[in-house]
């Protein structure tokens, strides 16, 4: 069967491949506006690597990064130009990740701490500050990061840090409350939370990550490291020099063996 | 010109420096240099600070000693323990501050004061892990944290340089501090009533 080709075929045929482009370029500018993150889930599904959420603790506002690594088997992540360090939850403990369809896991960090958290975490530490908050309202002169802080002080050193706490909550108002008193309301705090379990619900990330209560950043464990590297270069540097010397003085000593022996057979020659 | 009021740092009963120590520190935990051993005894279960007394007789040991003590160590201990810190921090932070006053770091050879400074960094950090969010936020924390630092920084310059404060280099060299001060006066002095010094050094 002979086909005719004319002008309006032709003209039909450029018609529908330029809305195909079209359609293309739209569906296209839609993905890179509104799915930034596409290419990482779909990499991240492909090559079975864990997905990094990364969640600013002040904001609440969070990033993906994929979960790369330099070398296999390194305890942390490859996550340059982002925040610090983050270790491998495999390495850190037991942390589950966010199982999503076709082998997504999805870790959440903070930008400033070097270990993740699950959803069992957030959800116990809002647990825990919503009881006390309710329960215990005499502990409502703390603020959450002193009364994080004091919930995780071992039971030894508690005494002496309730008397310090006293001292600075009275230092700029006035406080009714004597540290043991203040000891007592805490440990009455940890024994009400061994017994309370952990309330399901809602969770926030950036709530949780704000109220842990260490201050050693993701940024400070970077700096741990660096640190080491540096006296180890330094180390190295030391030892090449140290070579550089003992082979320039080797050389300068053979120079003056050779010389010697010429001059000599010159001069007896 | 040595002032005869001052007490001084080599009689043993000379008025004790820190006499007028802030209220409820304890006179023996607030000892100046000269009544330290080296390397102070500090017991990891409490928080007190017990500096050593022992006395040596020779100049040389006596310069041995001053050289590698510091008269600041014992006050700021005491301002660790003062502070609002939490017990793990200011455990934490005294015994770093000991560890880099120790023989061990300030004998180790140092030929430049890199080497001593990576210490302190890394005794920083070391610190940051024992403190919780309200002891980084309180005003002492970069205070004292700044203060050991510079306390670093003036030990290790002790002993690097040809020039420096002190000469030890290697534990192979030992000059007097009397010489030293002589040759500084003595470079110090203008030759000529200075008027040579305005060819040789471009002028005053």
């Amino acid at each position: 069967m002979a086909i005719v080709v004319d002008t309006y075929m032709i003209g039909a045929a450029v018609l529908i491949a330029a809305g195909g482009y079209a359609g293309l370029v739209i569906v296209w500018s839609d993905l890179r506006k509104w799915v930034p993150e596409w290419r990482l889930i779909a990499q991240s599904r492909k090559e079975n690597k864990p997905l990094i959420c990364l969640t600013s603790p002040g904001s609440g506002e969070s990033v993906f990064v994929l979960g790369n690594k330099d070398d296999k088997g390194d305890p942390t992540f490859d996550t340059k130009g982002q925040f610090g360090i983050q270790v491998d939850p495999q390495f850190s403990g037991e942390v589950i990740p966010e199982r999503h369809k076709n082998g997504l896991n999805i870790y959440h960090f903070a930008t400033t701490l070097p270990f993740a958290i699950d959803s069992r975490h957030a959800a116990a530490i809002q647990t825990s500050i919503s009881t006390i908050r309710r329960k215990i309202p005499a502990l409502s002169v703390l603020s959450d990061d002193q009364l994080g802080a004091l919930l995780t002080t071992d039971q030894d050193d508690l005494e002496e840090y309730c008397q310090t706490f006293v001292d600075i909550l009275s230092a700029d108002r006035d406080v009714d409350i004597d540290p043991r008193n203040l000891r007592g309301l805490i440990v009455q705090a940890l024994e009400l939370l061994s017994q309370t379990p952990i309330r399901g619900g809602w969770t926030s990330y950036a709530y949780a990550f704000r109220n842990i209560s260490t201050a050693y950043l993701s940024q400070t464990l970077q700096q741990y490291g660096m640190l080491i590297e540096r006296r180890a270069v330094k180390n190295a540097n030391d030892l090449q020099k140290t070579l550089l010397i003992y082979g320039a003085l080797g050389m300068a000593g053979l120079f003056v063996l050779v010389g010697g022996g010429i001059a000599y057979s010159m001069i007896a020659g | 010109m040595t002032d005869s009021t001052a007490p001084d740092p080599y009689d043993p009963d000379s008025p004790d420096m820190y006499d007028d120590a802030p209220e409820g520190i304890d006179g023996d935990e607030y000892l100046p240099a000269q009544d330290m051993e080296i390397g102070p005894s500090y017991s990891a279960n409490s928080t007190s600070y017990t500096p050593g007394q022992q006395q040596y007789d020779g100049p040389h040991y006596q310069y041995l000693r001053d050289l590698y003590t510091s008269d600041f160590l014992g006050p700021v201990v005491a301002k660790i323990q003062m502070s609002h810190l939490s017990p793990r921090a200011k455990r934490q932070l005294i015994s770093s501050a000991l560890e880099i006053s120790s023989n061990s770091m300030l004998l180790s050879s140092q030929t430049k004061t890199d080497e001593s400074e990576t210490s302190f960094l890394i005794q920083l950090n070391l610190v940051e892990a024992s403190c919780n969010k309200v002891d980084v936020n309180l005003p002492e924390y970069p205070h004292l944290l700044e203060q050991l630092r510079e306390l670093t920084r003036l030990h290790a310059t002790r002993t690097v340089g040809k020039n420096r404060e002190r000469m030890q280099q290697n534990r192979q060299t030992i000059e007097n501090i009397q010489q030293m001060g002589e040759r500084d006066d003595e470079q110090n002095r203008k030759k000529g009533f200075g008027l040579f010094s305005v060819f040789g050094r471009g002028g005053d």
